[in-house]
């Protein structure tokens, strides 16, 4: 930026009214005539002129000549032009000097008026100025015909804005740094929005694409529009998936939940039915953790895996990051699930009620003052009170019928421009109850279980004038399950209740201009109450050999004790910009210092006290990855890590578990690339392979120690590669198709062979797609395809004469494999605009439309002389409507 | 005989939408062969111990009951074993699969036939039950084996029968008498005073309810009685057995489990139990201390022809009835058909009734 010389005056004094004036040359006075004393005027105060911009842009100086007529109180009387230098330079010096004060000129100590000649002089400068600000610049166009769109004005929250030409394009300069609103309105669309992240010295080069008003299907030109963002992000992590809220409701199978959509992304397996268990990349449901705006929760999905736990006009996005993930999370070995919420900046009141056949839910967004946006949402699930009332009463016999409500409530505060607080809660709970009689008694079976969870956060952010983001996020809450199983008079009883307490506090920013770092701690302590009852088989753990439904072992026993588990992580990153931004080098390092505590090291005799024990451990924890652009259209990729978890406070029973437990250990490697065919379409691979150690398996002793019913020499291993094909939206479609193909294995001892893992899944194939038809009509399909999980075979069965069953005998560990998943899943709505931002959806999600039949599970007959399968759910519609404002 | 709890039925949710569809509610369970009431091979339907429960050193006689399509056999040359494997907490099943193996290292032979007989070994508290395993050479104590919810703990006994179809195996449990392991010296005194060993259950009667309560008469030792049905003929038959005290009379001849030899000599002396469903004491590890329980009994249904209502019926602890009720058909064409009723009470005691039937 060019800066203003100093002007230079120089002066030339000319008596005006004075008497005095040059004399021709003359004989000498006469001795006796007196001397004057004259004392110029003094410039006291100096208005510097605004130098022209033109004239700046030309890098052009020059020099006016002003006279100026000077009162005898030293004030300026009048200006006028001497010597011009153009209109440029005239007027802004004669607007100065008119501005100058004199200290009057004085003869013979009497001030008096006069008239001077100054020099006003612009002098250019070019002089080097650190820029504090970004600059924005791109193209607007027609979504479908893929035209530029002129007179569209871009405009941001900043005041600062731009018309679109005829090339579509615009450009915005001086854009301060941070988190903006960019809204695009014109006379051919309704004003839509998106954010846009703006940093200093850099610009941001963003394509927008939209539908305009006269072709928006339903033909409502006030329809709230979508916006397509196609500028190139750089994506932090190596291998992530992100869903949009606004898309991932149309996939068929999720009924309109956001969440839901994580099932269809590349790395995730296929859940059993009624399990809405979570199995990442090979790994363990309780490996892969869960966060909703930085705070851990211990679920995403309701149980049966009908609903997440998380209102849908709540979320923003959902992230899955099967593994190599970043410093900024860790006690996990297996993958990562980040879900953004929505920000609450709508002006005026907004809201939706929806029902469906499983549930009923609600939310209201409002704006309270100009400052404080609030938001609640609840759900509540009737699906056990329409099956009991449609169906026969076996259906509960047989099946968990799950009775589930949340809720969310949020209230967000601007603090200033770019600085919001956030105060907000979560609230989950989930019954289910199944019961099985039987004419003898000691056949009959029942099982109750509850899951309750909840959540109250602070959230501080704030981004800073040089685009930096800071975040601070305490949270507490409570985890609660319970499980009472009954197997004749074998009965069964897990229940932990715990607190939950956590911190992260982060900061992320531009250091340097080819450096972007981010430091923060993050911080997690929880503190259970936990008691068991029954036999240490029950509930059965992964690696266990057993039939479905066989009874668990009559030995029991029982213990209650508490745990504390707690570790602080302070963490760096820093994602370096090399080769004019082709290649990002992220190491990053995590240390995180571990402490274990249990009540209970082993049974104390009767009368006796607890002896408690402590388990200190710190970790490190590097992790690393690289991005390098080959081409615009070609990108790889790697990452490797190191990532630790706490053992599970049910394992450090002294009497069902080992209270010594340490910590388990993985290793990620991935390597991978992305070709981008268009802006819209691309396909993506990666390879994965994911190590573990030290993992907690069951005792193989016939004499196992006392408080050492767990021991941690299993380890483990997944490998594999998946490729997602994705096309955003283009025109009235988009949709994916993702491909996994892995093996994930456990050896539970050094002495025992390698096996499959329980969850392995060897292919897992998901095609996705929405066609917007036209009118308010939107269709789906997903087709899914994966292999059924690993079981042992029963090679034989001898009778048991205590109890008068047969007793499986059992081949290979996880020899065989139940038949293959295949469901074609069809989704057909319509949208109404009802009033100007009134919308109602009714939709139709019908799974397995080929009513194929899936089987779900091995059953044997009661000698196991025959087997066969239990299949899933045939052919099953649901049907919902949403009223949205 | 429903079992449920092998074939958890998978029932469909058809959803809100089926009746609007007029789908209907489709349950997902395979069609297998569940009962097992019917004899179509030769097997095992019963194995019993005398005495039900025996302190370790102590004498016990076992007696199988198998069968096949023709009725009992009557010289099954069973090889009967102790087998002294512990075993691993990784294996949910009942006994270590080594019991399975009959060149196992660690089984212990007490011969061959339909009965036999041998001594718990003297170890058997410490391998299966509350006691400290043994410890070899300076190795760490391991853990005690944990008891049933009825706080009893079982030597395990293999049994293999050679058939031309293969090795037929079984698994036995003969309780064993062990003390607390858990509880105060006091309580442990307390139980020692007041546990009573088990005694097998036995069948009292069968009659059938639908010809007025006639009872059928027992297979005897020498010519089987006779029972004759008609062809098809639907039985409702009723299974009683002793009606044990609900509470302790001191002088009725059972010591029960309030009583003790001190409390009650007249019947604790020579303490004698009852064929029915017995009250004892147990360790409530939950309130850790001493309550009374009393047995349920469960009744399993055989024949070698016909088919019964249910497989399997009984009563739980709660239940004070002494009879348990079945239907059962006979086949449509005459011949001799074998029926069987055994009881088995929760603390591991077992006994039968055999019947022969004659259809015309």
């Amino acid at each position: 930026m060019k800066r203003l010389a100093a002007a230079l005056a120089a002066v030339a004094l000319a008596t005006g009214a004075a008497e005095a004036s040059a004399q021709p040359a003359q004989p000498p006075a006469p001795a006796d005539a007196p001397a004057h004393v004259i004392v110029p005027p003094k410039l006291v105060k100096f208005v510097e002129a605004e130098f022209p911009p033109s004239e700046a842009k030309a890098g052009r100086g020059a020099t006016v000549v002003l006279q100026i007529s000077i009162t005898a109180t030293g004030g300026v009387a009048d200006v006028a032009v001497q010597e011009s230098a153009g209109p440029a330079f005239d007027v802004p010096a004669v607007a100065a000097a008119r501005q100058f004060v004199f200290e009057p000129a004085v003869v013979d100590g009497k001030p008096i008026p006069v008239k001077i000649t100054y020099r006003y002089v612009f002098k250019f400068e070019e002089k080097i100025v650190k820029k504090t600000t970004g600059d924005f610049a791109g193209v607007v166009r027609d979504r479908r015909s893929r035209q530029p769109m002129a007179n569209v004005r871009v405009a941001l929250d900043t005041g600062q804005q731009a018309l679109t030409d005829d090339e579509g394009k615009f450009s915005v300069p001086d854009v301060a740094p941070g988190e903006h609103t960019v809204t695009l309105s014109g006379e051919k669309l309704a004003t839509v929005g998106t954010t846009e992240t703006f940093e200093v010295a850099k610009r941001l080069d963003a394509v927008y694409e939209v539908d305009p008003k006269k072709e928006r299907s339903g033909g409502n030109a006030d329809e709230e529009e979508e916006l397509v963002v196609t500028a190139p992000r750089i994506k932090k992590q190596v291998v992530s998936t992100v869903v949009q809220a606004e898309q991932a409701t149309r996939i068929p199978g999720t009924q309109g939940d956001v969440l839901k959509v994580v099932e269809n992304l590349p790395g995730v397996a296929r859940a059993a039915a009624g399990s809405g268990a979570l199995v990442v990349w090979g790994s363990a449901p309780t490996d892969t953790r869960v966060y909703v705006e930085g705070v851990r929760v211990p679920r995403l999905y309701h149980d049966g895996g009908y609903r997440s736990i998380v209102s849908s006009d709540f979320v923003k996005s959902v992230e899955l990051i099967p593994g190599g993930y970043g410093p900024l999370y860790g006690r996990g070995l297996g993958g990562l699930v980040t879900v953004a919420l929505r920000p609450l900046d709508e002006p005026g009141i907004h809201g939706s009620v929806a029902a469906d056949t499983i549930d009923a839910s609600t939310s209201v967004r409002a704006q309270v003052t100009d400052r404080l946006h609030v938001a609640v949402a609840a759900r509540k699930s009737y699906l056990d009170t329409v099956l009991g009332a449609v169906t026969s009463e076996d259906v509960g016999l047989y099946v968990p019928l799950p009775r589930y409500w949340d809720g969310q409530a949020r209230a967000v505060y601007s603090l200033a421009p770019h600085e919001t607080l956030e105060v907000g809660g979560l609230i989950s709970s989930d019954r289910t109850t199944r019961n099985n009689p039987n004419p003898d008694p000691s056949l009959s079976t029942s099982s109750t279980s509850g899951t309750d969870f909840n959540r109250v956060y602070l959230r501080y952010e704030k981004h800073t004038a040089g685009g930096a983001i800071i975040v601070v996020t305490p949270s507490m809450g409570t985890d609660t399950t319970s499980l009472v199983d009954t197997y004749g008079s074998t009965v069964t009883e897990l229940t932990n209740s715990s607190w939950v307490y956590g911190l992260r506090a982060g900061w992320q920013g531009p250091v340097e201009k080819f450096l972007r770092a981010s430091v923060g701690v993050d911080v997690e302590a929880q503190t259970s109450s936990l008691h068991r009852a029954g036999s240490i088989g029950a509930p059965p753990r992964e690696g266990d050999i057993y039939v479905f439904g066989e009874p668990p072992p009559s030995q029991i026993n029982y213990d209650d004790w508490k745990t504390v588990i707690a570790s602080v992580a302070p963490y760096a990153e820093g994602d370096f910009s090399l080769l004019d931004d082709r290649l990002h080098v992220v190491p990053g390092l995590r240390f995180e210092p571990y402490v274990t505590s249990t009540n209970k090291l082993t049974p104390p005799p009767a009368g006796s006290p607890n002896i408690a024990y402590t388990h200190e451990e710190g970790v490190i924890e590097p992790r690393l990855s690289v991005r390098y652009a080959f081409t615009p259209r070609i990108a790889g990729k790697a990452a490797v890590g190191i990532y630790h978890q706490a053992p599970q406070p049910e394992d450090l029973s002294s009497v069902f578990g080992t209270p010594a437990l340490a910590l388990s250990t993985a290793q990620h490697y991935l390597a991978g690339g992305v070709f981008q065919f268009t802006e819209s379409l691309s396909v993506e691979m990666t390879g994965f392979l994911a190590e573990q150690q030290n993992l907690a398996t069951r005792s193989e002793s016939e004499s196992p120690l006392v408080g050492q019913a767990l021991v941690q020499q299993g380890i483990g291993r997944s490998y594999g590669t998946q490729f997602l094909l994705r096309q955003q939206q283009v025109g009235r479609f988009f949709g994916w198709v993702s491909y996994s193909i892995m093996r994930s294995e456990r050896r539970d001892a050094p002495n025992l062979d390698w096996r499959l893992f329980d969850y392995d899944q060897s292919h897992v194939f998901t095609a996705v797609g929405s066609y917007d038809l036209g009118h308010g009509f939107e269709a789906g399909l997903r087709f899914r395809f994966a292999t059924g999980y690993p079981r042992t075979p029963v090679i034989g069965a001898y009778y048991e004469a205590v109890t008068d069953t047969y007793e499986p005998i059992f081949g290979p560990h996880n020899s065989i494999r139940i038949p293959p998943f295949v469901s074609l899943d069809a989704r057909i709505a319509k949208r109404f605009k009802l009033a100007a931002k009134t919308e109602a959806e009714v939709y139709l999600d019908v799974q397995n439309v080929t009513n194929h039949s899936n089987p779900e599970e091995i059953v044997y007959n009661p000698t196991y002389t025959q087997r066969g399968y239990i299949t899933g759910f045939p052919i099953l519609p649901v049907a919902g409507a949403r009223l949205s404002w | 005989m429903v079992r449920a709890h092998r074939s958890l039925a998978f029932a469909v949710l058809a959803g809100l939408a089926a009746p609007l569809l007029g789908w209907p509610l489709l349950a997902c369970k395979p069609n297998l062969d569940e009962t097992v009431s019917i004899v179509t091979e030769t097997r095992f339907l019963a194995v019993q111990a005398v005495p039900a429960e025996g302190a370790p050193s102590a004498s016990v006689t076992f007696t199988a009951l198998v069968v096949d399509p023709n009725g009992p056999v009557t010289s099954p040359a069973i090889t009967w074993d102790f087998c002294n494997a512990r075993n691993p907490l990784a294996n949910l099943g009942p006994v270590n699969p080594e019991c399975q193996d009959p060149g196992d290292a660690n089984l212990v032979s007490m011969g061959t036939g339909a009965q036999a007989s041998g001594t718990i070994p003297a170890i058997a508290c410490r391998q299966f039950g509350p006691e400290v395993p043994e410890v070899v050479g300076n190795a760490t104590p391991g853990r005690p084996v944990d008891p049933d919810p009825t706080g009893g703990y079982y030597q395990p006994v293999s049994l293999f029968l050679p058939e031309s179809s293969g090795l037929i195996t079984s698994s036995y449990g003969t309780r064993i008498s062990c003390g607390l392991a858990e509880g105060s010296s006091d309580q442990a005194n307390d139980y020692l005073a007041r546990y009573h060993v088990n005694v097998n259950p036995a069948v009292a009667s069968l009659v059938d309810l639908a010809s007025g309560g006639a009872p059928l008469a027992p297979d005897a030792p020498g010519p089987a009685a006779t029972n004759v049905v008609s062809a098809g003929q639907s039985l409702q038959l009723e299974v009683a057995w002793a009606a044990c005290p609900l509470t302790d009379t001191c002088g009725d001849g059972i010591c029960g489990a309030d009583e003790s030899i001190t409390t009650c000599p007249a019947d604790c002396t020579t303490p004698a139990g009852c064929t029915g469903a017995e009250r004892y004491v147990n360790f409530d590890l939950g309130s850790q201390s001493l309550i009374d329980s009393r047995e349920g009994i469960h009744v399993s249904w055989f024949a070698t022809g016909g088919s019964f209502g249910l497989d399997r019926t009984g009563n739980d602890g709660t239940d004070t009835t002494t009879t348990s009720d079945n239907t059962w058909q006979a086949p449509g064409s005459p011949g001799t058909v074998h029926l069987w009723v055994v009881l088995h009470d929760d603390r591991g005691g077992i006994g039968w009734g055999a019947y022969t039937l004659e259809v015309q």
